[in-house]
């Protein structure tokens, strides 16, 4: 019994530890062992907290009106978000994992997946390989990471939840052999799996259904009939069968991104035009199905890593938009914008790709969304005004005439977050 | 000023039509025999590709300070208040390498030497104290940032 199985398929999952709040401790490490919380960018709820917040009672969601006086006398810091500066180091942590491992899926800002399938042949020792990729992302990001290797989807996702739970994985729990697989479904609970809702967990729970494990086991016939295909199919992820096309998604988005790495390498900027105007326009019905429009647009660009003789170039441009957005024309158009400016001739790129992020209710915003498109005239205004707050610090210049931008930039004022990656006014202060 | 063109180009594989920008002085080229410069264009040259070898572990910093100024020796210590630093935080840096570090509950630019287990910070800047570090302690709680390897200033007018 104690020979190794190898699956047809292996995938590794990571997911950022709170990772708005590790975004603003990577660059105030001070802040490390303090409670930290990051707000909304207008209603002020709380949207990210590290564990020390968490142990001081504060959730996701929370209005932060009714914590104030928590946080001035528990002394909690509190920051503004910054999707700028998440936009970048999500790219940096993606491109630091893709240089040990070429396929991935951008799942989230803070979230992927990534095809290992075959990698044993390189990579003799999985937990070794995870270990590296752990150590490099903190030495270059200083935010720290979860690991979880499985051999299909959803059980990478029970693998990164033991691994954040069990202090003694150190990040990494590897589930690579039946025995261990069957450990840890036996101890996970059926409500924490990957694709049940709260609905779904009802249901199991009043079937007696209440691990992961007691799930699995269910028949077919009976998976089929209360939880449809979709549920048929994360019953097989747990048996070790690898669902690709799975299609439970969460309620919500926090952020949209595609990045599919090309087929062949990519050199003239024509089809990468092509390809950012393709997910953008994709990324609008996702926008608009969930009723939701995008604040910011990140482009991101990189060559093959593994090509060792090719010249490597990779670069990222997040443009905050002029107003929170779902309309394929103007997310295009800042989109394109920002891609010509990151673009550079003579490199073999292997991936583009488009993250929306800080998305907004289509309700709040619903009188902008039909408000016309800006003028042209508006859009070279804008450009300039971008321009002049790149090089001399983000809010110089601002639109006085609209009132939601007026409240919006009060808002962000109220706590400090530098943009430390993508404002030369906020770069970090070394003594 | 840069000037875009629309042209053909045989630079690296034959047949690839591309845009690609040059210098004003090439483009006025409209009618009339081609310059024969344009058969060797190349990519304009790029800071980046100078200063930075591993673009996503790179920080700039800012320098607040005078900590890694030398008065004495000007020439040699050229770290000063306002300065723009180059960080990696891939490079492994080597005994007498600039390097920022967080130690002391604060981001600090010192030269490095190792000592045993023991990292000593030294400032060029001789009013200032030696650090010395000890970055697996956990109590301490310091690590190395990353190694600096550029720094820009914009070199001061005389009267």
């Amino acid at each position: 019994m104690t020979c190794p199985i190898t699956f047809s398929t292996m995938q590794e999952h990571f997911d950022a530890l709170s990772f708005y709040a590790s975004c603003h401790i990577s660059f105030q490490h001070a802040l490390r062992k303090q409670p930290v919380i990051v707000l909304s960018n207008n209603d002020g709820n709380v949207v990210a907290q590290n564990d020390k917040a968490k142990k001081l009672g504060i959730t996701r969601g929370t209005p932060y009106f009714r914590i104030k006086e928590q946080v001035r006398q528990q002394g909690i810091h509190v920051f503004s978000s910054t999707y700028p500066l998440y936009g970048d180091m999500s790219r940096r942590i993606f491109a630091i994992i893709g240089r040990f491992i070429e396929r991935v899926e951008v799942y989230s800002i803070d979230e992927g997946f990534f095809d290992l399938t075959g990698y044993e042949a390189i990579y003799p020792d999985l937990r070794q390989l995870a270990q590296r990729i752990q150590e490099t992302t903190l030495r270059s990001s200083r935010i720290p990471i979860n690991i979880g290797i499985a051999p299909t989807k959803t059980l990478c996702k029970v693998a990164t939840w033991f691994a954040k739970k069990h202090t003694e994985h150190r990040g990494i729990c590897v589930l690579d052999t039946p025995a261990k697989i069957k450990e840890a479904l036996h101890e996970f609970a059926v409500g924490d799996l990957w694709g049940i809702g709260d609905r779904y967990e009802q249901l199991l729970l009043q079937q007696g259904i209440q691990t992961a494990a007691q799930l699995r086991d269910a028949p077919d016939d009976w998976v089929r009939q209360f939880m449809t295909v979709t549920g048929l199919r994360l019953v097989y992820e747990l048996r070790e069968q690898p669902c690709k096309a799975l299609e439970i998604e969460p309620a919500r988005k926090k952020s949209i991104c595609t990045a599919p790495s090309f087929g062949t390498p990519v050199s003239a900027l024509e089809p990468l035009r092509e390809a950012v105007t393709t997910y953008l326009s994709r990324a609008a019905v996702k926008l608009r199905n969930q009723a939701s429009a995008a604040s910011y647009i990140t482009v991101l660009l990189h060559t093959n890593y593994f090509r060792t003789n090719d010249r490597q170039y990779s670069n990222s441009r997040t443009v905050k938009l002029p107003h929170p957005s779902c309309s394929d024309g103007e997310l295009i158009r800042y989109g394109l914008a920002a891609l010509e400016s990151i673009y550079r001739e003579g490199y073999n790129f292997q991936k583009v790709g488009i993250l929306l992020t800080d998305l907004v209710d289509w309700d709040h915003r619903q009188y902008t969304i039909f408000e016309e498109e800006p003028d042209e005239r508006w859009k070279r205004v804008y450009s300039a005004v971008d321009q002049i707050n790149h090089r001399f610090g983000r809010g110089r210049v601002r639109l006085a005439s609209k009132g939601y931008e007026e409240s919006a930039w009060l808002m962000k004022q109220n706590f400090r977050s530098p943009c430390y990656t993508t404002q030369w006014s906020d770069l970090l202060r070394v003594h | 000023m840069k000037t875009r063109v629309r042209t053909r180009f045989t630079i690296r594989k034959a047949g690839i039509k591309s845009r690609l920008k040059v210098p004003l002085f090439l483009s006025r080229v409209h009618c009339g025999f081609p310059s024969p410069a344009t058969d060797f264009l190349e990519n304009v040259l790029d800071l980046n590709e100078l200063c930075i070898v591993h673009p996503d572990d790179t920080y700039f910093v800012r320098v607040e300070g005078n900590s890694m100024v030398n008065p004495s020796a000007r020439l040699n210590s050229r770290i000063d208040d306002g300065d723009i630093l180059v960080v990696d935080c891939l490079v492994e840096p080597v005994d007498g390498q600039v390097i920022v570090a967080f130690v002391n509950d604060g981001y600090v630019v010192r030269r490095m030497k190792r000592v045993g287990e023991m990292l000593l910070l030294k400032a060029d800047n001789p009013h200032y104290e030696p650090i010395y570090m000890h970055p697996g302690d956990p109590g301490e709680d310091s690590f190395v940032f990353g190694a600096v390897t550029w720094v820009f200033f914009k070199p001061t007018v005389l009267p």
